[in-house]
């Protein structure tokens, strides 16, 4: 088995680059911070993606490919596997997970839906904005991943029931810019 | 088997930041709550400067008729404590269990601001776990 | 052979056949935690199986609940080995190569390298500040008596729990207040290499920011600064912690205020 360290480290780190980023350097630019924090993301993913795929005969397309990323790549980074695939067979995949370690300790104030504030909608969406910065990164390394698989794409991200503690659902689209 | 009664977080300049209620027994409101623990927070300061052994860290068990009182205060000045039926056990494990979900899911949790109240659902669900009976009991093997 | 679950089945009812699967898959589940020695494994089943309530229990926890329930029940100071085995780990390339990408995109936005050296000083302190409760909890150790047990804590606790790897502790000045903590496996830098135009960067300062914030935290004001840097072409790590002051835990309120 490789080298390792404590989770705890990965947290804090990825838990201070977003607050660096989002909440000191473009406070009120969060377009920009997402933009920078992808990127970190995408030199990691860049940078993993060749040290995994050392001893691999080259992908002879696509889906070939997302699997590698799906099964391999995952299980490196987060001991498990994507939990579900869909493509709709035109360059678009859905990798889901629904136990993102990484999203894992955020959980947001039980009581906000019940609090009279001002504004409940605008409350829960900057909440959600909040935790939409925390998936740049993961969508970063996927993306710096395919792209170093010759595979350049656009990736985004849905979460869905965040604060839930069994099941956190965490879909990627990849978007194929040529189609397959 | 003996029951928790409530449990109080009070950060280190005496603010309580989280308070849960557990038995019907002597349920209070937030008025209370926040003066018991800053009323604790104080006579536990103060027990520091009264108590004849040196380095002494302050009241660890408070025992009376009707409850107990065990708490337990991390080197960062936190303190923990639980009010409970006379005599429960495994009380001073409990509270350990407690202080290291509370480094898992509040000190972890990227919206957690230091030293304010705690609101996290994470925190509560691991929580209402841990001071399930069962639980605590498996703590005392 | 099962042999360690032996207790359950007169508890349950040898008759059953169902008890014998159960059985295997109690124990299944239970190899699944790491570091739960057959003492500690015979221990839980006997408890179990005077509360039968807790293998409900068990079965819907979380691996790492398990964990700390059943091996990491608070028993004293563990040493650092113990601690890191039964933490979640993962692998440390992805930690190298973030931080890695971090240092470098803050080059990249910053510009200044004392600028960046600044910043990750800051995201150190802020990682400190949160990171020494997960210690204390973890690690169950005590109150230390001076501020040479506090460094070797650090040294063989700290980073072992989280780095996986132990530093030492030495050059002591006098009166105790001033030592150093030298690193000779660093999983910050695996990989590194410093391009010249990087010359005056700390590339691990987010470790001294971590040590100050997290002293700090435990009523001590220090000075982390880096002495030795083998991206710099020195032979090892070394940080020195300088003790500037200890603010004292008592009540802070005098009788004439």
């Amino acid at each position: 088995m490789g080298r390792e360290v404590s989770e705890s480290c990965v947290d804090s780190l990825l838990t201070e680059i977003v607050s660096t980023y989002n909440n000191r350097f473009y406070a009120n630019k969060p377009e920009l911070a997402a933009r920078r924090i992808e990127a970190i993301g995408y030199q990691v993913g860049h940078q993993l993606s060749e040290r995994y795929t050392m001893e691999r005969p080259r992908f002879s397309d696509h889906l070939e490919a997302i699997k590698f990323i799906c099964k391999d790549f995952w299980s490196e980074l987060f001991k498990k596997q994507i939990d579900n695939l869909k493509t709709n067979h035109r360059g678009t995949f859905v990798l889901q997970d629904n136990r993102f370690r990484w999203l894992s300790r955020i959980s947001t104030d039980p009581s906000v839906e019940n609090t009279e504030s001002q504004d409940p909608s605008a409350a829960a969406e900057s909440k959600a904005s909040l935790a939409t910065m925390h998936v740049y990164f993961p969508c970063g390394i996927i993306r710096g991943a395919l792209s170093n698989l010759g595979i350049l794409c656009a990736v985004s991200a849905d979460i869905s029931n965040l604060p839930a503690c069994k099941e956190l659902l965490l879909s990627y689209s990849v978007l194929s810019f040529y189609g397959i | 088997m003996a029951a928790i009664y409530s449990l109080y977080i009070i950060n280190k300049s005496g603010g309580l930041i989280f308070y849960k209620d557990y038995g019907s027994a002597g349920r209070m409101d937030t008025n209370d709550s926040l003066r018991v623990a800053s009323l604790w927070h104080s006579m536990h300061a103060i027990s520091q400067q009264l108590s004849p052994t040196t380095g002494c860290s302050g009241i660890e068990l408070l025992e009376a008729d009707t409850f107990d009182l065990h708490c337990f205060q991390s080197l960062t000045g936190t303190k923990f404590f639980v009010v409970c039926e006379p005599g429960t056990q495994h009380m001073e494990s409990l509270l350990k269990v407690i202080y290291e979900l509370y480094t898992d899911y509040v000190l972890k949790n990227p919206f957690y601001e230091m030293e304010m109240p705690i609101r996290c659902e994470l925190f509560d669900i691991n929580l209402s776990q841990a001071v399930q009976k069962d639980r605590v009991a498996m703590l005392g093997r | 052979m099962v042999p360690k679950i032996d207790k359950l089945v007169n508890v349950l009812s040898t008759a059953d056949k169902d008890v014998a699967n159960f059985q295997v898959k109690l124990y299944d589940e239970m190899t699944t935690i790491e570091g739960l020695t057959e003492d500690g494994m015979y221990d839980a089943t006997t408890m179990m199986a005077t509360k039968l309530d807790l293998i409900r229990e068990f079965f819907t926890m979380p691996n790492h609940h398990r964990k700390r329930d059943l091996i990491m029940a608070p028993v004293g100071p563990r040493s650092g080995d113990a601690i890191f085995a039964n933490v979640e780990r993962v692998n440390a390339e992805l930690f190298t190569l973030t931080y890695g990408a971090t240092v470098r995109q803050l080059l990249t936005d910053l510009e200044e390298v004392e600028e960046v050296n600044k910043q990750l000083d800051q995201m150190g302190y802020n990682i400190g500040i949160r990171l020494i409760d997960e210690f204390l909890a973890k690690s169950n150790v005590t109150r230390c008596v001076d501020f040479r047990e506090t460094a070797e804590v650090i040294a063989k606790v700290g980073f072992k729990m989280f780095l996986g790897v132990t530093a030492t502790v030495s050059n002591w000045d006098a009166d105790g207040t001033c030592c150093s903590i030298i690193l000779e496996d660093n999983p910050l830098v695996d990989f590194v290499e410093l391009p010249d135009t990087c010359r005056g960067l700390y590339y691990c300062n987010i470790l001294s920011g971590v040590i100050r914030g997290a002293l700090e935290m435990v009523s001590m004001k220090t000075e982390v600064t880096w002495i030795r840097d083998v991206l710099r072409g020195d032979d090892a790590y070394e940080l020195q912690v300088k003790l500037l002051k200890q603010v004292p835990e008592e009540y802070p309120y005098k009788d004439d205020e």
